[in-house]
């Protein structure tokens, strides 16, 4: 009896010093993670709190004198004492502005990157410097996009200068183009000059690409198969799950878009007013409306999150290879 | 049948030899066109910049009305250059803003990755998922609260507004991506230190950490060019023109230009396409310098998908 005790306490001991083990290094693994549960705390959680609280309040930055969903309710107002108008405009405008250009890269820089994967002399030249472009900073890309594509009349946001587009256009006697100087275009433009951003795209799929093996091309080959085939059965499937990525992140990415309002302001007559940018201006420009601010935030948040979910739900077109 | 091969050999030689020169001729064609093609979609995507190098060298009077715009300087001069003088003080700004988040960014995120990728612990499953959650946030629901919550903490107008963020995991991506990377190293190896009596932190700094230099180099680079000319988050935080980083600078010159008039003086026109060349120097060191080492990093992301 007394040699079952014992043994008993021996192994309860061994059960307890393993917990101890267990514990003890289950806490180093913890203080590795600290940092990140500070930073999540302070700058994530508090401040979506915040913001949460804001927006029910008129605060201005300084204080509050309100409750209320009053934010909310002057977000979906489309008389004229409400913001329904002005922030739809912008959701339009920033929806209008993903979809297009997004669709419009993200073709571009694949069929781009097909072209460019063949094994010819001096490839690699030409991807180096089909990804200069990329390189230019945006803050120095709107410099030189003002610059070239400067337009004859002298507007209230934008200077007068003819820029080498339109001079080149009006050399070959075709009317001057406006560009970013006329709400009708300056959306347009933008999008043109984002072809030029195709390079990043270029060099990410080409890596997607390498990731494909190459035995399968070469089953295809014994097959006969053609290029489109191959294309449309190899290609694209196995990388579907890049283009998908892509896609989201480029859908949240997008929606955010604010690093045109450097040197395109809003646009001519508000024609690149996005919703980051009215989400800003709410806040930061006279009346210094914080709890408006707040309530877009939110409201851009939902659309995003409601988005990224849709899209995550219609994956079945994504090839994930062997599930394991 | 001897015969009859023989006799089909070389019926069949110059057609099969014939078709090899068409297609070799088809070959070479082919390729001419794509060389051309590509040379044109070079030449499209790299004029805009080619434009802004050759107009920083010009003079202001090249630039005037009346003078046709042309591509290549006629004046060549460096005066253009002598603005960016004006901005030292900012530079140092970003300097230090810079130095310290391409630093602390990939080793914050090394230290968050470290549990994840070679331990297991209690509740990691849990913690990875809230990790990853993080990013699903949008950084513009986070602008106005972040802003309230920095002036509460004293950080408004003030550098460290713009580093602060770099020691708490550098971003959920940057984990992951490290995470990916450490991932690949044999787990004997920490078991081998342990039997030598190392502990974790010991194994992290100097047996980990250093095998992580490929990424951590790559982390920097992207930070050093995502700082370099940060315009959002200056222009939320830093309101004193001492304070200024050279993005923000550069942005209110130009915005200052913008609300004296209706027309931007040649002279600053020039100079604006020099503060373009300079802006994009930083970036196109990096690139050249480290071009496989992005390369690699980019491939490393390309997996995850």
């Amino acid at each position: 009896m007394v040699k079952a005790k014992k043994q008993l306490s021996v192994q309860e001991q061994f059960r307890r010093s393993a917990m101890i083990r267990r514990l003890k290094s289950d806490l180093v693994c913890y203080i590795f993670l600290l940092p990140f549960f500070v930073g999540a705390v302070v700058f994530t959680a508090y401040p979506i709190i915040l913001s949460c609280v804001y927006s029910f309040t008129d605060f201005n930055g300084a204080y509050a004198t309100e409750w209320g969903i009053f934010n909310f309710k002057a977000l979906f107002d489309f008389s004229l004492l409400g913001e329904a108008k002005n922030v739809f405009t912008s959701l339009g405008l920033t929806f209008l502005y993903v979809i297009v250009s997004s669709t419009v890269s993200l073709t571009l820089s694949y069929a781009f990157a097909l072209f460019v994967r063949r094994k010819i002399p001096g490839i690699k030249v030409i991807r180096v410097l089909c990804y200069l472009p990329c390189l230019i900073p945006g803050l120095a890309s709107g410099f030189l996009w003002t610059d070239l594509l400067g337009y004859g009349t002298a507007t209230a946001t934008r200077p007068a200068s003819y820029g080498l587009f339109n001079t080149w256009l009006t050399n070959l006697g075709l009317p001057a183009f406006p560009f970013f100087s006329d709400a009708n275009t300056a959306m347009f433009t933008l999008i043109l000059t984002g072809i030029w951003g195709v390079g990043g795209g270029m060099i990410m799929w080409l890596a997607a690409f390498e990731n494909i093996p190459p035995d399968l091309y070469e089953a295809a080959d014994l097959d006969g198969a053609s290029y489109m085939r191959k294309l449309f059965s190899i290609t694209i499937p196995l990388s579907s799950p890049m283009i998908f990525y892509n896609l989201v992140t480029g859908l949240i990415a997008g929606l955010q878009v604010f690093g045109t309002y450097a040197t395109y302001g809003v646009g001519e007559g508000g024609s690149l007013y996005f919703i980051a940018i009215r989400i800003y201006t709410t806040a930061f420009k006279s009346p210094y409306n914080f709890g408006l601010a707040c309530a877009e935030g939110w409201l851009l948040f939902i659309i995003i999150a409601a988005l990224t979910l849709l899209l995550f739900k219609t994956t079945n077109w994504v090839h994930y290879g062997d599930e394991n | 049948m001897e015969t009859k091969i023989n006799e089909s050999a070389p019926l069949a030689a110059p057609d099969s030899n014939s078709l090899q020169k068409k297609t070799k001729t088809a070959k070479r064609v082919l390729l001419a066109v794509k060389y051309v093609l590509s040379a044109l979609f070079v030449i499209i995507l790299i004029f805009p910049f080619l434009f802004m190098i050759m107009k920083s060298f010009m003079s202001a009077e090249e630039t005037m009305t009346g003078v046709p715009v042309h591509f290549f300087p006629q004046h060549f001069t460096f005066a253009n250059y002598a603005i960016i003088g004006q901005f030292m003080p900012n530079l140092i700004n970003t300097l230090i803003i810079i130095a310290i988040n391409a630093t602390f960014i990939p080793l914050s995120a090394c230290f968050v990755a470290f549990p994840l990728a070679r331990r297991n612990f209690t509740g990691k499953k849990v913690v990875f998922s809230v990790i990853m959650s993080t990013i699903m946030i949008p950084s513009t629901v986070l602008m106005i609260p972040s802003y309230i919550l920095f002036r509460q903490f004293g950080f408004y107008d003030k550098l460290v507004s713009q580093w602060i963020g770099a020691f708490w995991g550098g971003g959920a991506l940057n984990i992951f991506l490290v995470i990916q990377f450490m991932r690949g190293f044999p787990r004997e190896m920490d078991e081998a230190a342990r039997i030598d009596g190392a502990n974790d932190f010991q194994i992290f700094f100097y047996i980990i950490l250093p095998l992580c230099s490929n990424i951590i180099l790559f982390i920097a680079i992207t930070a050093v060019n995502g700082y370099w000319m940060d315009f959002q988050g200056p222009l939320l935080y830093l309101k004193s023109e001492s304070k200024y980083t050279v993005g923000l600078a550069f942005y209110y010159f130009y915005n200052d230009l913008l609300s004296q008039g209706s027309v931007i003086a040649n002279e600053a026109r020039v100079q604006l396409m020099a503060m373009s060349v300079f802006m994009s120097i930083v970036p196109m060191l990096l690139y050249f310098l480290f071009q496989d080492k992005m390369i690699g990093g980019i491939k490393l992301g390309a997996v995850k998908g």
